[in-house]
């Protein structure tokens, strides 16, 4: 197994996490979710974040809107369905299990 | 100085240079194949489209008005390269092998990179996976046989389009498709429904059942749609082949070369064509449109079996608006052509003129008169043909043999020529120099089954209707060999050509009557009891 690998799916599941905290408490346009996750270093380059969003799209996890926009095309606005919302809760314990089991397998090296 | 040109993304309009254009398209066209497997691709890459919209906007807000290659660089960097987003993002497993199925749709392009005239071997090598040198070879070697090899290499160089782009660049070099990999993908997918079936871990047996039901039926539904592809690949190669042969024989066929096609008992060679055009035709050229017209209606539809069935088979995209278009123009073309051929030809058929003549026979002075058909010196070889050449002189096998009574006391021959002509005078004068091959040996006349004319006459449906006529008091004897000459010879006794073969038949003043027909004989003593019976029934009334 290479190390790259591991990284890449580790980032993967957390990605998505962060994709639908950010849209937890308000909508937003795809270049304002990229600036918050290259801002925590998650992505390098923008394209990667279109396919995942069209994918939680297609899981029924988000939703969109369109809105025009002064600098260029229309955009789309992505918020939190209520499946997203359900579904972010459970990654949101799940994460704090994940951080715990982390912690402890760690303290009892 | 540098060319720019419009381009539309995702709705705003944006003046770009011809190379930034390029490799604009090239990075987008990269990224579709990429996506090519994945639900909502056409949403992905439009979302993508509109952001790079949005980054080129950003870039030319300081008064600039034309997307160079340099705003292009930097929009693909702040994007990322696809290979970027097949690391970050799903399938870390084998992400290579990921790549590969997606190229498992190769295409046949040619090689521009790496050719010695159109790249069309080395395409052809990516495409098959062998070394391009063999399909090289193999052109070279076809060369020589009539320069078959290039005619075919000039074809494919024009049908086949070159890769240009990464995306068909990858496509072009995409996995091998030979029995290697056939075979793997049926063993891959074999053992991969084995796999489920086994490791599958299903709750109840009721499951388990409909589960490996459904993964048999879905491992025959794979084999058959891999056996009909097959099946479809192997009927185009045939179709290919017999349709290159076909058309590599009817060009050098048309061009004036021979041949050995054969068509029942014709044969199709240099010959058989110049000497029935020359004719037929009135005049070369008209002979030349006819051929040129035939040409075309017979290889255009080859040719449009060869190129369907190539592209069946490597499945290659082209322009077939242009090509069909074209296909269809000439085939029109070629239609007009042999219309206008054959209108002009079939004028000079239009009127139709006879000429009669009669000849005393007086020099035979016997009884009876033998008719014979005089030995074919030309053989088999045209035994069956309507017509031929030779010597400058046309031959024709339209000559029927009659018997009737002389309207002296001599032998007589009364001949009924007949020929076709653009007018009257001129079928008149064409029977006119029409003439019957015959001569006179003692008592016996040897008739030819070929009456001759010549040659600068043309073919014109000349026929002579030849009538013996015979005083009352002569016999005619009717050779066996004479079958092919007489038609419908009237006879006292209604008896049909065939039997009146090898007997003696004398003119009476009711007609022709058998003297030594023993059949006819009892059939006259049968007819006479019966006549005397049935005079006998009368009288009764």
């Amino acid at each position: 197994m290479k190390i790259e690998n591991t990284k890449a799916q580790m980032r993967k599941g957390v990605l998505e996490f962060c994709i639908l905290s950010i849209l937890e408490n308000e909508e937003a346009y795809p270049s304002e979710i990229i600036e918050k996750l290259k801002a925590g270093k998650l992505i390098v380059v923008e394209g990667t974040l279109y396919p995942l969003l069209t994918r939680l799209k297609n899981a029924d996890l988000l939703q969109y809107r369109w809105e025009e926009s002064k600098s260029g095309p229309p955009r789309k606005y992505y918020s939190l369905t209520q499946a997203g919302k359900d579904f972010l809760k459970e990654l949101e314990s799940t994460w704090e299990e994940l951080v715990n089991a982390v912690k402890l397998t760690r303290k009892n090296q | 100085m540098n060319q720019t040109v419009t381009v539309n993304i995702s709705g705003l309009v944006f003046y770009i240079e011809v190379n930034a254009y390029d490799q604009l398209k090239q990075y987008l066209d990269t990224i579709k194949l990429y996506f090519s497997n994945e639900e909502g691709q056409e949403e992905i890459i439009a979302d993508i489209e509109a952001r790079i919209a949005e980054l080129l906007k950003e870039k030319l807000s300081d008064g600039q008005e034309v997307v160079t290659q340099a705003h292009v660089e930097q929009v693909i960097e702040v994007m990322g390269e696809p290979e970027a987003y097949i690391d970050e993002d799903a399938q870390p497993e084998e992400p290579k092998q990921k790549t590969k199925e997606k190229f498992a749709s190769k295409k046949l392009f040619r090689d521009e990179d790496d050719n010695v005239l159109g790249g069309v071997c080395a395409g052809a090598g990516h495409y098959f996976g062998i070394d391009k040198i063999w399909f090289r070879i193999a052109f070279l070697v076809a060369f020589f046989g009539y320069g078959a090899g290039l005619l075919l290499y000039l074809i494919l160089w024009i049908i086949i389009p070159s890769a240009k782009t990464t995306a068909e660049k990858l496509e072009m070099k995409g996995e091998p498709i030979n029995v290697d990999s056939i075979g793997n993908a049926i063993k891959s997918e074999f053992n991969s429904f084995k796999k489920k079936v086994n490791t599958n871990e299903v709750e109840n047996i009721g499951q388990r059942i409909v589960q490996f039901f459904y993964q048999i039926f879905n491992f025959i539904i794979k084999l058959i749609t891999f056996l009909l592809r097959f099946i479809v690949k192997a009927i185009s190669v045939i179709l290919m082949l017999a349709s290159a042969i076909l058309l590599i024989s009817l060009i050098t066929l048309f061009l004036g070369g021979s041949t050995n096609i054969r068509f029942q008992n014709i044969q199709l060679d240099e010959s058989w064509l110049s000497s029935y055009a020359d004719v037929i035709f009135s005049s070369p050229t008209l002979y030349t449109v006819g051929v040129i017209g035939i040409s075309l209606v017979v290889l255009i539809p080859v040719l449009g079996i060869f190129y369907g069935s190539i592209k069946l088979l490597f499945n290659f995209s082209a322009n077939n608006k242009a090509i069909g278009l074209s296909a269809i123009s000439l085939l029109v073309i070629g239609v007009i052509l042999i219309f206008i051929s054959a209108t002009t030809t079939v004028s000079e058929f239009s009127s139709k003129q006879s000429f009669v003549k009669t000849k005393s026979l007086s020099n035979i002075t016997s009884d009876t008169l033998v008719l014979s058909q005089w030995e074919k010196n030309n053989g088999i070889l045209f035994e069956d043909h309507q017509f031929y050449v030779q010597n400058d002189s046309l031959y024709i096998n339209d000559l029927i043999v009659d018997v009737v009574e002389s309207k002296s006391d001599q032998i007589e021959l009364y001949y009924t020529f007949s020929a076709r002509g653009s007018n009257r005078k001129e079928a008149a004068e064409r029977a006119q120099k029409v003439d019957l091959q015959y001569k006179v040996v003692d008592n016996q006349l040897f008739i030819k089954e070929f009456i001759v004319t010549s040659v600068d006459e043309k073919y014109r449906n000349q026929q002579l209707k030849l009538s013996i006529g015979l005083p009352i008091g002569k016999s005619i004897y009717l050779n066996e060999n004479s079958e092919q000459l007489i038609y419908d010879i009237k006879n006292v006794s209604n008896t049909y050509d065939g039997k009146m073969l090898n007997h003696h038949w004398k003119m009476t003043e009711e007609g022709l009557m058998c003297t030594d027909c023993k059949w006819l004989e009892k059939e006259n003593q049968l007819n006479n009891t019966k006549n005397t019976e049935d005079e006998e029934d009368s009288f009764e009334i």
